[in-house]
């Protein structure tokens, strides 16, 4: 009996945070068949707060290792951006418990404005407008991001997710996050994020 | 993350502490003998997050609307502070009674943002521990709110205002379009309205 409470207890610990990261679709594309029509990407925060920033520098990072387009590196594209980071109005009505996601409302002229900027390919915009945290124990940053195409701002696809950071047990002795456990959720949801884009655009490394 | 988390919680004890035992004080100065002037006023969003940005927002309005008070909108405290909103830490009061929010040297930042407001007064605020939480038969959202009042006047430059409490709000039907968003921002408008009637109410500044 004791054998099966620590199983359930170990369970719940490792699933969890998986169920919890897993309820959303991180990336789709708006057309079927899509073929990619060149390489070169950026990653760029859609708020101006040191956790979007962040985020964004870890996905171009990640893209760069996983997929086979040509990354250009944040630090780049922040100083070809003047006053970087700054706010874009994200694909959200709201964004309290939960992102409410609304993919009309993003400010695309802005958004042309800065790929035309930055001369890429694709633009990946991220945004992070809520942290959340349950139990005190866990605590999540939701993430909305959106593809651009091209210097038209043609969106590509879109997604949403969350880093998960931090572990439930069965008593109330678990620890709460620390930056470390912050910085691995976000390391692994931009390492299965930039998977994703890299298979459903035919640019993952084999 | 920052230090202002929202809090997701599915147990009835978060409902319980929100509308039972927290604080109720809309606002209220720390000195009973405390006169205020008229004058100009900057509300300050204490975080980062879109709940502080909207309740900023939510109180500007209404204190714009309805007290006598020069209240700059949101637009014009970011036009003038430029990198708004900025998160404004805080800690445990040493005082519970008459609460001062900011952590340790967190005022100095409030002053630094005041230094391009140029407004009388200013009042920041902050949302913390935004809730879900389900009892037998309903789902409720609750949300606590605390804020600081200081007064740039230059005989004070002292913080002489607190706010905090927490209000909740039952699900609507989702069945005739509501969203959790709608509930909550309803949630927020309500509660900035309420600071900011009662702030009018403690300043007797608002309009006839």
């Amino acid at each position: 009996m004791k054998t099966f409470q620590f199983m359930v207890r170990t369970a719940s610990v490792l699933v969890l945070p998986i169920l919890l990261s897993g309820c959303f679709e991180t990336f789709s594309l708006l057309e079927t068949d899509y073929r990619p029509k060149g390489k070169t990407m950026a990653v760029i925060a859609g708020l101006d707060t040191e956790s979007n920033v962040v985020l964004a520098q870890r996905m171009a990072d990640a893209l760069k290792k996983n997929t086979r387009f040509q990354m250009m590196p944040h630090k780049q594209a922040a100083q070809a951006i003047p006053n970087y980071p700054v706010k874009i109005k994200g694909p959200y009505s709201s964004a309290y418990l939960e992102i409410e996601e609304d993919y009309s409302r993003t400010d695309k002229k802005k958004i042309r404005d800065i790929q035309q900027k930055l001369g890429v390919d694709y633009l990946y915009v991220l945004w992070t407008p809520t942290a959340t945290e349950i139990q005190g124990s866990i605590q999540q940053l939701h993430i909305i991001g959106q593809m651009f195409e091209g210097s038209s701002g043609k969106e590509l696809g879109h997604g949403k997710y969350v880093a998960t950071a931090g572990r439930v047990g069965g008593c109330c002795l678990v620890p709460k996050p620390d930056d470390k456990d912050r910085a691995n959720a976000v390391d692994d949801i931009s390492d299965y994020v930039s998977r994703e884009i890299g298979e459903k655009m035919g640019m993952l490394k084999k | 993350m920052n230090g202002l988390h929202r809090v997701l919680c599915v147990m009835v004890l978060a409902g319980s502490m929100l509308s039972g035992c927290a604080t109720n004080v809309p606002f209220d100065f720390f000195q009973e003998a405390y006169k205020p002037r008229a004058g100009s006023l900057a509300v300050v969003s204490g975080g980062a997050d879109d709940s502080e940005i909207r309740f900023a927002d939510f109180l500007t309005r209404r204190l714009q609307e309805k007290s006598t008070l020069k209240v700059l909108s949101q637009d014009e405290v970011e036009r003038r502070v430029g990198k708004y909103p900025k998160a404004i830490k805080i800690a445990e009061p040493k005082d519970s009674g008459k609460p001062v929010w900011f952590a340790p040297g967190e005022r100095a930042r409030v002053d630094a943002m005041h230094g391009a407001l140029k407004t009388d007064y200013v009042l920041v605020v902050w949302v913390t521990d935004i809730s879900r939480y389900s009892t037998r038969n309903s789902v409720n959202y609750g949300a606590s709110f605390i804020g600081n009042l200081v007064d740039y006047s230059p005989a004070s430059g002292k913080t002489v205002g607190y706010s905090d409490f927490g209000r909740s709000r039952s699900q609507s039907c989702f069945l005739f379009g509501g969203s959790e968003g709608k509930d909550i921002d309803t949630l927020l408008r309500l509660s900035a309205e309420e600071l900011a009637d009662e702030f009018m109410d403690r300043t007797r500044t608002g309009k006839k």
